[in-house]
C-alpha cells in the first residue's frame, strides 16, 4: 500500500493536519469550545478531569494530554489551562516545544474568559496559516500505525468484522507497521491465547498484572468478572462462556505475536502489535488510542455507534444485516455479505484495507463527516 | 444464502447465520448436519459427536467443556457446556513478588 502522509517534525507522519485546542483541566472547556466552534479548522478536545485527582488519574491526565499533542494527526497544538491546574498547560509546552507549533494560555494569567478568548482566536488564525499549506508526502505500510476497537457489539461483530479486522491488523503487522488493541477488561478468558503470543515474559508478567487490578478494583466494587459474565445479552445472543466472549473480543488482534502493554497515554516504542491498557467503554478506548498515537482507528460493530474521534479517522466496519438497515448512514465498510451472501472473511479484510487507502488519502469518515467528535479523558475504576 | 459458518478447520461447532429449524439439513462443500432442535440466529450447532468432558472449539479454540455428549445437529450453549472460568483469579495466580 502506498499512502500519503504530513511528516513531522522527529518524523513521525500524521494522516490529518489538525490544529488542536486541548483543555488541560475542565476548567478551561468553555473556551476550547469557543474556539472550536468559531473556526471550521480547529479541532478541540474538552476535558472532564484534570484536577484533585489521585496519583493514578493524575498520571494518565498528563500523559494523555501529551500523547494527545504528540498524535502525528496534530499539525499544531494550543493547550488551554486554568494556571493552577495539576498538569499546567505551561509544563505541557514545554515538553512539546520543538516537536511541531505549539502554544498554551493561562486564563489566570490572560485575565479572564475575554481576554483568553481574544488571544486565542489570533493563535487559531496563526496556526491554521502556518500548517494548511504543509504538504504530503508518501509513505509506506511500515510507518502505519492502526488501533482496534469493537462496540455496540452483536454476534456478527465477534464471527465476521473481527476476525476480518484481524486479519487486517496482521497484514500491517507483516509489512512492518503498528497495531494497538486495547479495552483491557475485554481479556478476561482469553489471557492464556494472548500469553501464548507474547515475545518475552516481562510481557506475560505484565498482562497477568493489569488483569489481577482489575479484577481486584472490580471485587472491590462488587462485581466479579466471571459473575457478570457473559451478561443476559451475550447469552440471548448466543454466547456461551466468557472464554468464547473474550476470544470474539480479541479476533481483532489477529494472531501476531505481542511485542509489549502499554499504559493508557504510552507510545509503542517499536513496529509490531501491542496491548494497550484502557477502559471497554467505545468513547474512553478510542480516546486513550488517540493518546497512543494511533493515525486510524478500525472500528467493528453490530448494533452500529456513531463514535468519532476529534483527531482520528475512525473507520466503522459491520457485518450485521441488521445494523446495515437501521445504521448504514453511520458505517462506512458493509462486509454483511460475509453472513447474507456466504462472502470470505479476508474479502472483509480487503475492503477495509481498501477503506484505510481511501480516508488516509483525505476521503472523510462517516463519523468525521457528520460531526462526531467525542472524547472522554480515561479514568482509574472505568472498566 | 449460506446457512452457517465454520470459522476454523478445527471447529466442531458452526454458527447460524439464520434460524435453523429441527430437522431442516444444512451445510455445504460436502459437510450436512440435521439440525436436532430450532437454533437461533448467532447460536451454534455442533458438527461432530462431542463426548461429555471433551472440548467445544470455536475459532480454533477451547470455549467450553460438554457437560454432557453432545451429537451432531446439537444446540451447543449453555445447557450442555461448562464454562472453564469459574474463579479467575485462582486459575491465574501471580505469587507475591510478581505482583509488585
Amino acid at each position: 500500500m502506498e499512502l500519503e502522509g504530513y511528516r513531522r517534525i522527529g518524523g513521525k507522519i500524521g494522516v490529518r493536519n489538525h490544529v488542536l485546542f486541548l483543555a488541560t483541566v475542565v476548567c478551561s472547556n468553555t473556551i476550547v469550545r469557543g474556539i472550536a466552534t468559531a473556526w471550521s479548522d480547529v479541532v478541540g478536545i474538552e476535558n472532564n478531569a484534570g484536577c484533585v485527582a489521585l496519583a493514578d488519574d493524575q498520571k494518565f491526565n498528563h500523559d494523555m494530554l501529551l500523547g494527545l499533542a504528540r498524535n502525528p494527526n496534530v499539525g499544531a497544538v494550543v493547550f488551554v489551562g486554568l494556571g493552577c491546574e495539576q498538569a499546567p498547560a505551561k509544563d505541557l509546552f514545554r515538553e512539546l516545544e520543538g516537536e511541531k507549533p505549539v502554544a498554551y494560555v493561562h486564563i489566570q494569567e490572560e485575565g479572564g474568559t475575554s481576554k483568553t478568548l481574544e488571544k486565542c482566536h489570533i493563535l487559531a488564525k496563526q496556526f491554521i496559516e502556518e500548517i494548511r499549506n504543509k504538504s504530503k508526502e508518501t509513505f509506506g505500510m511500515d510507518e502505519l500505525i492502526i488501533a482496534t476497537k469493537c462496540g455496540g457489539s452483536d454476534w456478527t461483530t465477534t464471527i465476521a468484522s473481527n476476525p476480518a479486522v484481524g486479519i487486517v491488523s496482521d497484514r500491517v503487522v507483516q509489512a512492518g507497521g503498528t497495531s494497538l488493541m486495547g479495552e483491557t477488561a475485554g481479556w478476561f478468558g482469553a489471557e492464556e491465547a494472548l500469553l501464548r503470543r507474547v515475545r518475552n515474559e516481562q510481557t506475560k508478567l505484565d498482562i497477568l498484572r493489569l488483569l489481577h487490578g482489575k479484577y481486584d478494583e472490580s471485587e472491590r466494587r462488587g462485581t466479579k468478572i466471571e459473575e457478570a459474565n457473559p451478561t443476559p445479552g451475550n447469552i440471548a445472543g448466543g454466547i456461551t462462556t466468557l472464554a468464547e466472549k473474550a476470544m470474539g473480543t480479541i479476533k481483532k488482534s489477529g494472531e501476531s505475536p505481542i511485542e509489549g502493554v502499554l499504559s493508557i497515554g504510552e507510545y509503542p516504542r517499536h513496529p509490531g502489535l501491542w496491548l494497550m491498557d484502557n477502559p471497554g467503554m467505545d468513547i474512553g478506548s478510542i480516546s486513550g488510542m488517540a493518546g497512543a498515537g494511533a493515525q486510524i482507528i478500525l472500528f467493528t460493530t453490530g448494533r452500529g455507534t456513531p463514535a468519532g474521534s476529534p483527531i482520528c479517522p475512525v473507520i466503522k466496519i459491520s457485518a450485521s444485516p441488521q445494523g446495515m438497515k437501521l445504521m448504514g448512514e453511520n458505517i462506512d465498510v458493509d462486509i454483511s455479505d460475509i453472513i447474507t451472501d456466504g462472502a470470505s472473511i479476508v474479502s472483509g479484510a480487503d475492503r477495509i484495507e481498501i477503506a484505510i487507502q481511501k480516508v488516509i488519502k483525505g476521503q472523510l469518515t462517516r463519523s468525521e463527516l457528520l460531526g462526531h467528535r467525542e472524547f472522554i479523558m480515561p479514568q482509574m475504576g472505568v472498566l | 444464502m449460506a446457512s452457517v459458518l465454520r470459522l476454523n478447520d478445527d471447529d466442531n461447532v458452526v454458527i447460524a447465520l439464520r434460524p435453523l429449524s429441527q430437522g431442516e439439513m444444512v451445510g455445504k462443500n460436502g459437510l450436512t448436519i440435521a439440525i436436532r432442535s430450532a437454533i437461533p440466529v448467532g447460536h451454534k450447532v455442533a458438527i461432530n459427536r462431542i463426548p461429555k468432558g471433551e472440548p467445544v472449539i470455536k475459532f480454533g479454540q477451547t470455549i467450553g467443556y460438554a457437560s454432557e455428549d453432545i451429537q451432531p445437529g446439537e444446540h451447543v450453549h449453555v445447557q450442555n457446556v461448562i464454562d472453564p472460568v469459574k474463579n479467575w483469579k485462582d486459575q491465574h495466580p501471580l505469587t507475591r513478588d510478581e505482583r509488585k
